[in-house]
């Protein structure tokens, strides 16, 4: 694990320059690194940039793409060099507010400590950059001195991979959606949600299928007693994707929060991910082998998830591991689309199109243009 | 997306070739009535057979080795559960019990140009609305009596795609090796 140790190390301090949603808490920001909109504005550049990556072939929005939700559509995620991984990518959006950053790992709650593993980490290998080769290129580059040089005034050697992470976490922080229609609802529009989110969100609510209890929270990430009271910490569940051995094992290549803490019961433990953004941010779950939001309602519905063919075979529901809250749940085909209308009722679309978290090297409506294909600098690393 | 797009790409489908061999060997005489009198045996078309280039021929030097076995999923909805990259490696493919056999290719560059061999006479079929045959499916050029068949196609975004091979033999050999 890389870590940059900077940043996360002071009391948190508010944003002044972005106007987060007022019904959200208040995001993560170290107060070593607060947001400036030049930083925004560096961090934005490097976001997007293939410089960052060993050959050119990645940028963060590369495999965090705006248009699916700042995921990247993969089941596992792939490297820079064609090397696929065993989980599946997450969401950024909203990644200011959430505590752990990973599906299994609770001792990652930084972003400017993470940011060195997708950088520079070797396994798996996701970008393949070294410090020296990412400070050549930035500080060789034409694009580059004068963003740092405006971004961290008074610094007399602003390029470094240190303030690299500083800039890089600071975009990344305003990458959040407040204004879906459950937001409008919340506030008080009680027209912005159509019948059908209203009834599924019912039913998320509900005693019977204890969606809430897990995905709890303005974020639906929190989980919540039994009145519906947020409870503290980030959860970790097993919901009983997998039982591939009748005692409720995972795949070895994955298996949850048992590799950070060596015990057991933590077999097959993984992060509760926000559902904000969910209907756009497939394949699901840790490892994306869902492929059909419906087909995880309908794993939580029989009580885990019925594998029945492939490598691992095995019923989910008979997992002794499994979460108590996943207990199964009668659900009718019209229940099911009333759930999957509140889930898209509780995704800000526009998150997806907003312009100050787009490309800047990439016109918009550039024809011509493949989706997220690095358009600019592809070929030569200097400008 | 393209995993929840199933409009299908022609992969090699043997019912299609059938029926384009048996359109073009009904010939028509002079009178306008088909000849009675029997056709030989009619030699390949060269438009059946692949190139022989460095790909076809890499794939032809990994038929000997001992490829890596996989086990497919049974359904569309359970492809994920094998998930491969257009890796040049070769593999056993497992079919299911029953039915068709379904896995996951991910294709992580944009107008990907791909080219898949796999056993003569295995059917598969890429989905996705990003996908395109570029030619049919071929024996490959390099070592046509191995039978090994050749089919280059193109990827015009990246992702995961689903691949549904249609219910035959019971494993069968698959390779995907990307261009340059």
């Amino acid at each position: 694990m890389w870590l940059l140790l900077l940043g996360c190390h002071e009391q948190p301090s508010l944003g002044s320059v972005v106007d987060f949603p007022a019904h959200f808490p208040e995001p993560h920001i170290p107060g070593d690194n607060p947001l400036t909109a030049e930083k925004i504005a560096l961090g934005r550049y490097l976001f997007y940039d293939v410089r960052l990556s060993v050959n050119g072939q990645r940028s963060c929005g590369i495999c965090h793409e705006q248009a699916i939700g700042f995921t990247d559509g993969f089941v596992q995620a792939v490297g820079a060099t064609g090397e696929k991984h065993t989980r599946n990518t997450l969401s950024l959006v909203n990644v200011a507010w959430r505590g752990a950053l990973t599906w299994r790992d609770p001792s990652v709650t930084c972003l400017e400590d993470q940011l060195a593993t997708p950088l520079m980490g070797e396994a798996p290998l996701e970008m393949g950059m070294t410090e020296a080769l990412l400070v050549e290129r930035l500080a060789g580059s034409t694009l580059y001195p004068p963003l740092f040089d405006a971004a961290f005034p008074g610094d007399p050697d602003p390029i470094r991979l240190e303030t690299v992470g500083l800039a890089l976490s600071a975009f990344q922080r305003t990458i959040f959606g407040g204004d879906s229609s459950y937001d409008r609802y919340l506030l008080g529009d009680d027209t912005a949600m159509s019948p059908a989110a209203l009834r599924g969100m019912a039913l998320f609510s509900s005693d019977a299928l204890k969606c809430a209890r897990c995905h709890g929270g303005v974020l639906f990430e929190q989980a919540t007693d039994e009145a519906g009271v947020l409870l503290d910490g980030p959860v970790y569940a097993n919901t009983g994707l997998y039982n591939i051995d009748g005692d409720g094992g995972y795949p070895p290549e994955e298996v949850g929060l048992l590799a950070a803490t060596g015990a057991p019961e933590d077999m097959g433990r993984f992060r509760v991910p926000s559902l904000r953004g969910v209907t756009t941010s497939g394949p699901w779950t840790h490892d994306g082998t869902v492929l059909f939001l419906s087909d995880l309602l309908d794993a939580y519905a029989r009580g885990g998830r019925l594998v029945q063919s492939g490598p691992h075979p095995g019923d989910g529901a008979l997992s002794p591991l499994k979460s108590e809250l996943v207990a199964g749940f009668s659900m009718t085909d019209a229940e099911r689309d009333d759930l999957l209308a509140f889930l898209a009722a509780i995704s800000d679309a526009s998150v997806l199109e907003r312009a100050s978290l787009a490309t800047p090297f990439c016109v918009e409506g550039d024809s011509g243009l493949i989706r997220n294909a690095p358009c600019t600098p592809p070929a030569s690393f200097g400008d | 997306m393209k995993y929840l797009s199933l409009l299908l790409l022609l992969g090699c489908d043997s019912d299609t070739k059938d029926s384009l061999q048996e359109t073009d060997t009904s010939e028509v005489g002079d009178s306008g009535e088909l000849d009675t009198e029997p056709e030989p045996e009619p030699e390949p078309e060269p438009e059946d057979l692949g190139a022989d280039d460095a790909y076809a021929q890499a794939a032809c030097g990994l038929r000997g080795g001992a490829p890596e076995e996989l086990v497919l999923a049974a359904s569309a909805s359970e492809a994920a559960q094998q998930t491969i990259v257009a890796d040049s490696v070769p593999r056993q493919l497992l079919m299911p019990e029953s039915g068709d056999g379904w896995m996951v290719i991910e294709i992580p560059d944009w107008m990907a140009y791909v080219r898949v061999f796999s056993d003569d006479g295995v059917e598969y079929e890429v989905m996705g609305d990003d996908v395109e045959a570029y030619t049919e499916c071929q024996t490959n050029g390099a070592c046509p009596d191995e039978g090994i068949t050749d089919q280059l196609i193109g990827f015009h975004a990246w992702g995961a795609y689903s691949v549904r091979f249609s219910e035959g033999p019971e494993s069968l050999w698959f390779v995907a090796i990307e261009e340059d």
